[in-house]
């Protein structure tokens, strides 16, 4: 009604007004279709590009002799969408119909978009300019609120509003980490574990460019890690609002639409989240008491009797421990290490653990036999998945994992001897804290089996000059 | 307007065998004062950094920097064509779509031009930090490439260790473990035969053999390699090409797993 209103309206102020058209359809050349917006004396030249004319309507009406550029009518009422975004637009290409994509049909459809906007390249079209103009100030907005969130998702991630932010951050996430992590890509294809992380993804890039700058910091000047981590982080949110603009690109048929996917998919993507924080949660809790039962048990096993089951499964719980640790830095750095050891031990085995070490632990003096089996027996099932992968990696080598594994086995027939189990404790602890060190000494000799061994990325070295 | 006239075309083919393995398409820079081309392979793993110097040339003219991206493949098999007493040139318009090779024989009784249509690579340039290598070993190209191919049959890593007294190549795999050991040569009678080490620190790194074989292509260059290697830095192997530039192949350390 409007267009037929606003239509009648110009064709009796003809003079007096300056109308703008909107027009659309599919394109001569076959390359697929077009929505333009076009000045009145330039409608009939366009018209001849279009094979079919899909629509053809009074676009905008001004009291004016020459509107001289036409991004002026998608600038109308940006103001409006930097207050409260989206809700009401004026005067913009709006459909109500949206269809979600996936992310694939999506990066399919820009790649298509443009190739188009190649094609027609000489033309400049104002419908494209105009559309990576109006999203400009929509991505930055996104920007800040990613960066922002990037702070605040590892602290809390909880609260509803982060978890739209996250959901925003899954989605750059993809794009920014290709782009921080070329060198990383086989580690990007972990998508289970991706799960978890993905809100503290930023933070892995972050620890991504630590990682080089541990590199450079070996060479004498520092001066240059800084200079590296500025240019990626800078890069990235150049890519970022490439990205932006790129959608702008393959959405400019439907701008609006796109807002409305984006909710869209937000609200799918909302219960992901919400497992995706409880697990982190619940990581968190279970680490806690992964930590604490150890030392219980410990404390229990200086004190009192029992066998060196009791030492093994300490040892186990030292492990996990590590275990955790390992995590808990692997989540900054590497996906493909933790991929192994999340998936496995923090979801299934620490509520196995829990929950039999807290009987353990207070009768210490009850029978300790059936307990402990019960006890082993959940774990063994959870080791046994952590433990093949590390009996994967080399039969002999000294990692301590293997070690402990072996030791339980062994000790679930044996009896006790105490003084050996302190001692053993004692040197293991020892060992423990030895390990990393050791490792780094081994590895010369170890290095060969490849599974120990990573390919590093040159990107992790040297920076791009952009 | 660039021209780059070589009288031994053997050269660029003997360069183009050494990066087309790693490479399969790439941009190359000439400007005033040479040829430059710098370009990772598809993992991002290593990188070739070559530079061939202007008066290396028989004649040189770039009036005007171009960056010329080709298709190595392509180009190698126009280098095919000539024969390797053929004098090659290069020629290209600025910014033209293509590039002209133009090979004649010594006599000029046969003279065959080829063009090539150039590519627009995205340029992704690295900015390699000035190192001060721990430990430099130059060693006969032959016996690199011979060590590089021995040991990749053993594993899918080559550990390079350098201490003051020599450098010993390892690899362990399935079928067992292989040691190279190559002291430092005591009294050198030949340059090109010597084992040479400078050496700060000794440094022990774990590499990918995959791609130091494929560095090897470059043998043919130069009679000896030189590898830098610094504690968790990149590896550097570094071919001379004759009178007129190098080739340098950087190539990430393998790192350990568990650190992370």
């Amino acid at each position: 009604m409007v267009v037929m209103l606003l239509y009648y309206f110009a064709s009796t102020q003809k003079n007096n007004v300056n109308t703008t058209y909107l027009i659309g359809g599919v394109l001569n050349d076959e390359t697929g279709c077009k929505i333009l917006i076009v000045r009145e004396e330039d409608l009939e030249v366009i018209k001849k590009q279009f094979k079919v004319i899909t629509s053809q309507h009074v676009y905008s009406i001004q009291k004016a002799k020459v509107l001289r550029d036409l991004n002026l009518l998608y600038a109308v009422d940006s103001y409006r969408r930097t207050k409260d975004e989206g809700k009401e637009r004026l005067g913009a290409i709006t459909y109500s119909h949206p269809v979600l994509r996936s992310k694939e049909e999506v990066e399919r459809l820009r790649k298509k978009s443009r190739a188009e906007s190649a094609n027609v390249d000489g033309k400049q079209w104002p419908s494209s300019v105009a559309s990576t103009n109006k999203k400009q100030p929509v991505s930055s907005v996104k920007k800040e609120e990613v960066q922002s969130t990037s702070n605040l998702v590892q602290t809390s991630a909880e609260i509803s509003k982060e978890e739209n932010n996250a959901k925003k951050d899954v989605k750059t996430g993809g794009i920014a980490a290709m782009f921080a992590a070329q060198s990383n890509k086989s580690k990007q294809h972990d998508s289970a574990e991706g799960k978890s992380k993905v809100i503290e993804k930023p933070a892995a890039k972050s620890k991504g460019n630590s990682r080089i700058s541990m590199f450079f910091s070996r060479q004498p000047e520092k001066t240059v890690e800084k200079v590296s981590a500025h240019d990626d982080t800078a890069s990235n949110s150049q890519d970022k609002q490439k990205e932006k603009e790129d959608e702008g690109f393959a959405t400019d048929e439907n701008l609006k639409p796109q807002q409305s996917e984006n909710k869209e998919v937000e609200v799918t993507k909302k219960s992901e989240n919400t497992k995706k924080d409880e697990n982190t949660v619940m990581n968190k809790v279970e680490k806690k008491n992964a930590k604490r039962t150890g030392k219980k048990q410990d404390k229990s096993k200086k004190r009192k009797l029992n066998a060196e089951k009791d030492v093994s499964s300490t040892k186990k719980r030292k492990r996990i421990v590590i275990m955790s640790d390992s995590e808990e830095s692997s989540d900054d750095d590497i996906f493909d290490k933790d991929d192994d050891g999340d998936d496995e031990a923090p979801d299934s085995p620490p509520p196995h653990e829990t929950a039999p070490q807290q009987p353990e632990s207070d009768p210490e003096d009850m029978i300790p036999p059936t307990p402990e089996i019960e006890y082993k027996k959940g774990r063994k099932r959870v080791r046994k998945l952590k433990d093949k992968t590390y009996l994967d990696e080399d039969g002999y080598l000294l990692t301590k994992k293997e070690y402990v594994f072996e030791s339980c086995t062994d000790s679930e027939g044996e009896a006790e001897k105490e003084n050996e189990k302190k001692k053993l404790k004692e040197i293991e602890v020892e060992e423990t804290t030895n390990t990393n060190s050791a490792v780094k000494q081994l590895p010369a000799k170890k290095k060969t089996s490849p599974q120990k061994t990573k390919q590093a990325s040159l990107m992790n070295f040297f920076k791009k000059n952009s | 307007m660039f021209e780059a006239r070589l009288v031994q075309s053997s050269i660029l083919k003997k360069v183009l065998e050494a990066i087309k393995d790693l490479l399969n398409e790439a941009t190359f820079d000439c400007s005033d004062s040479g040829i430059q081309l710098q370009a990772m392979d598809n993992a991002h793993v290593s990188l070739v950094s070559m530079n061939l110097r202007s008066d290396g040339f028989d004649k040189y003219r770039c009036d005007r920097n171009i960056s010329m991206g080709m298709n190595l493949g392509s180009m190698a098999k126009i280098l095919k064509c000539a024969a390797n007493e053929d004098v090659v040139t290069m020629k290209a318009q600025d910014n033209a779509d293509t590039v002209t090779f133009v090979f004649e024989s010594p006599n000029q009784e046969k003279v065959s031009d080829y063009e090539m249509k150039l590519m627009n690579l995205d340029q992704e340039h690295l900015g390699i930090p000035e190192t001060d290598y721990a430990c430099v070993v130059r060693l006969p190209a032959v016996e690199f490439a011979r060590i590089c191919r021995d040991l990749s049959q053993f594993g899918e890593s080559v550990i390079i260790s350098c201490t003051k007294e020599g450098v010993k190549f390892s690899s362990v795999g399935d079928i067992g473990a292989a040691n190279i050991k190559l002291a430092q040569t005591s009294n050198v009678d030949k340059e090109e035969q010597a084992v040479t080490i400078e050496m700060q620190e000794p440094v022990s790194l774990t590499f990918a053999s995959k791609y130091l074989n494929s560095f090897t292509k470059a043998t043919s260059l130069s009679t000896v390699v030189q590898l830098s290697m610094s504690p968790d830095v990149p590896l550097v192997v570094e071919y001379r090409i004759g009178e007129i530039g190098h080739i340098r192949y950087y190539l990430a350390p393998k790192i350990e797993d568990e650190d992370n």
